[in-house]
């Protein structure tokens, strides 16, 4: 009896194991350049990690980079977007196996492009050192509040925690009564 | 509710460390093996609580249910609050892992203070109701006094934050003291065992 307790709080205890490093990335567009953050789950900073950018369907990359000390990274909107509609797939991968993805629309790459023609202050964004703009701006609140969005394996790993400690406490418990 | 990290000085958070590690410690002693099952159910409904929002003019406040916790756990309340607040950072990323034990103090601490407050109308069955409610609504509007006085502690250019965000839960507390009123009188009727005598 005491061994299946033991073995029901192991198995509860596995979703958390599974979720320890999961890594997050999130981009928007600002002026003509593609800024992002990749994370870690818990919020620890995901330092030079690669980050890749390809068209959402092709396996071809347009351009790569890699974050920095603090987790951010940019890069220019590669000029081969221009005639294609089509979406822009942000990939960041941190070499051990965990790997994320982030979509950033066409019509937001459009509007990103347009700001650029119309300001030439752009050009003098350095895409290797990010301005102290970087992270202050409504693009980049817009999608931050995309990547928070909860799911429900966060939920059920959180509850699946919960009872698996109970479960563990009550063994103890029992067993300490018992000797 | 959550104290975000990188907001308060060294001295608050280790106080608050301080306070939540003696609270934990009291708080396992009380909990007996019948109650662990209840702890584990309350702690999971303070986890998911967080979840709800309450829209406040433009912004929003979200449900903690501390004052449930409290009414029903007692000192019971800290360990079950910081296990929820671990798994909220961890998780949803709510708080952190340094403000841990000031996010935990505020609120398992003003829980087990409305826990004393409105324990003895609580055990009687003509003002239970309104003790629960009291409760609810106490335990609420204590950790946001908590809360305010950490960040004032910290920095008194908080202060103004601080007054925003008390008056920013008030609906909330309304909320919370109908929750706590409806859960209590409902398991007063079904199990009321379970509104036993959790300060032993």
């Amino acid at each position: 009896m005491h061994r299946i307790a033991l073995l029901l709080t192991l198995i509860l205890l596995c979703p958390v194991l599974c979720h320890g490093h999961k890594l997050r990335v999130y981009a928007w567009v600002e002026q003509g350049v593609i800024m992002g953050e990749a994370s870690f789950h818990g919020g620890k900073k995901a330092k030079h990690v690669k980050v890749i950018i390809e068209l959402e369907g092709q396996q071809s990359p347009l351009a790569a980079t890699k974050t920095d000390d603090t987790g951010s990274f940019s890069l220019p909107i590669p000029d081969t977007i221009n005639d294609a509609p089509t979406d822009l797939l942000i990939i960041a991968d941190s070499g051990d196996g965990h790997r994320n993805e982030w979509l950033i629309e066409h019509s937001e790459l459009k509007q990103g492009l347009k700001v650029q023609s119309d300001s030439e202050q752009a050009r003098t964004i350095d895409t290797n050192n990010p301005s102290p703009r970087h992270g202050s701006s409504i693009n980049r609140t817009t999608a931050e509040s995309r990547l928070d969005e909860i799911s429900i394996k966060d939920i059920l790993a959180g509850l699946s925690i919960i009872f698996g400690l109970a479960g563990l406490t009550v063994y103890l418990k029992k067993r300490r009564k018992i000797s | 509710m959550h104290i975000s990290e990188g907001v308060l000085t060294a001295p608050v958070l280790i106080a608050g460390g301080a306070l939540t590690v003696a609270g934990t410690w009291i708080g396992l002693k009380a909990i007996d093996y019948e109650r662990i099952m209840v702890s584990a159910i309350l702690t999971s409904t303070f986890f998911v609580a967080s979840l709800i929002h309450v829209p406040v003019g433009p912004a929003s406040a979200h449900m903690v249910l501390n004052g449930l916790l409290g009414v029903i756990l007692g000192w019971g309340a800290f360990p079950a609050i910081l296990i929820g607040l671990l798994l909220q950072s961890v998780f949803f990323q709510f708080g952190g892992i340094t403000v841990l034990g000031i996010n935990t103090f505020n609120m398992a601490g003003a829980a087990v203070i409305s826990f004393y407050l409105i324990r003895p109308w609580l055990i009687k069955e003509k003002t239970r109701a309104l003790a629960a409610f009291a409760g609810g609504f106490a335990a609420l509007f204590l950790a946001s006094v908590f809360m305010a006085l950490s960040l004032i502690i910290s920095d008194t250019g908080f202060l103004r934050a601080a007054q925003i965000t008390i008056l920013a839960q008030l609906p909330v507390m309304v909320i919370e003291g109908f929750v706590t009123m409806f859960a209590v009188s409902f398991l007063a009727k079904v199990q009321p065992e379970i509104l036993g005598s959790p300060e032993k």
